[in-house]
């Protein structure tokens, strides 16, 4: 049982893992009721609609965790992402992640005299992927070159499969401009022209989170994220990671 | 902003040396020259927030004021008057007047103050008392 020291929380390209100290994912099934006459006089029931309800407990910090959150008021949809036991406390290529497309539902600011003053957030899930649970394809890393993640085996998409990519871009500097794709291959080297780009996801220039997925159904078993700058100067700040289900 | 021991301590002192006629250690030291402020090694609380790198951290520093060898008149005002918010020697409004240290912490509180009880002052051989600093820092 290990215990949560590093959690590493990712929401609309800012990085709130030193300011964070608690996150709950509460995902839960609509208890939807089938019983029928005839049955023994049992109630029996199916799963429903899916809903996953997230909380974070940030310190107020008004260059990070309150920018990050007030700037969703007024029902904005973003990107949260939680790795919640990181490599020896770093996230490494193939940590598991929990991440959701959110809408802000409600924030609050508790204030106690001789307190740290703090912000709160509560995200419900609000497209139709709900709550993706997947590996960590590039860690939180500063690039000024293009360059490939490592390749992480997700395995097949199947028929009715999605494989989904989620970026976030902590901060872009000078001129770059940015285009992240999704990749898959049928080796892990990802050599001897088999690599498919399956998700690209369009090119910006300013920090915030991007989203992709592909519903095509290949055997490739590995996945890496590719990284393509334009621009002469400066360099980009952004991790990746993906999850086919 | 990533800050040790040593550098809160120093902003402590930075911040204390402003206390006209207060003299200011920033160890615990043998001996001192009354009035003085020494700053005691804090206790602290990790990992406040996520990160065991970069996360936040709590630190509890004391401040201890002594004023002199003895409980006189003298040395019971002298100790008012660190006390007191409202006093221009204010050890408190001293030490809040900068709460981010310059820039190394992300904020602090003078919490609380009390006068030293008897064994203290015996086992110090100096009357005064304990101001307590919480002070929050990545």
């Amino acid at each position: 049982m290990p215990v949560l020291k590093d959690c590493n929380i990712w929401y609309g390209g800012y990085d709130l893992t030193s300011a964070a100290n608690q996150v709950d994912i509460d995902t839960s099934f609509a208890d939807v009721d089938v019983t029928v006459f005839g049955n023994g006089g049992v109630h029996q029931r199916i799963a429903g609609l899916e809903d996953s309800k997230i909380s974070v407990m940030t310190f107020l910090d008004p260059a990070l965790s309150e920018p990050a959150i007030t700037s969703k008021r007024g029902g904005t949809t973003d990107l949260f992402t939680a790795v919640a036991f990181p490599t020896s406390g770093t996230v490494t290529v193939g940590d598991q992640f929990y991440a959701v497309r959110a809408q802000l539902d409600s924030f609050k600011e508790p204030m106690k005299v001789g307190d740290a003053a703090r912000i709160e957030a509560s995200l419900m899930t609000s497209q139709v992927e709900g709550l993706l649970q997947g590996q960590v394809l590039a860690p939180k890393t500063t690039v000024s070159a293009t360059v490939s993640s490592a390749g992480a085996t997700l395995g097949a998409v199947s028929a009715g499969q999605i494989a989904y990519l989620g970026v976030h871009i902590f901060a872009v500097t000078g001129d770059r401009t940015v285009t992240i794709r999704l990749q898959s291959s049928p080796n892990s080297t990802f050599t001897g022209g088999t690599v498919t780009s399956r998700v690209v996801l369009s090119t910006v220039s300013a920090a915030g989170s991007q989203f992709g997925s592909s519903a095509t159904a290949t055997t490739d078993p590995y996945w890496r994220s590719q990284i393509t700058l334009g621009g002469t100067t400066g360099s980009v700040t952004y991790a990746t990671f993906a999850a086919i289900q | 902003m990533s800050s040790s021991i040593a550098q809160i301590r120093a902003g402590l002192v930075s911040q204390l040396r402003n206390v006209y006629g207060l003299n200011v250690y920033g160890a615990e030291p043998g001996q001192i020259t009354p009035p003085a402020a020494v700053v005691v090694t804090p206790s602290i609380t990790y990992h406040t927030s996520f990160s065991s790198e970069g996360g936040l951290k709590t630190y509890e520093f004391r401040v201890l004021v002594l004023v002199a060898q003895g409980l006189l008149d003298e040395a019971a005002h002298t100790l008012d008057t660190y006390a007191d918010p409202s006093s221009t020697l204010s050890v408190r409004s001293a030490i809040e007047k900068d709460p981010t240290l310059g820039g190394i912490v992300d904020t602090l509180v003078v919490s609380s103050f009390r006068p030293m009880n008897a064994e203290e002052v015996t086992s110090l051989q100096y009357w005064g008392g304990e101001f307590l600093i919480t002070v929050y820092a990545r």
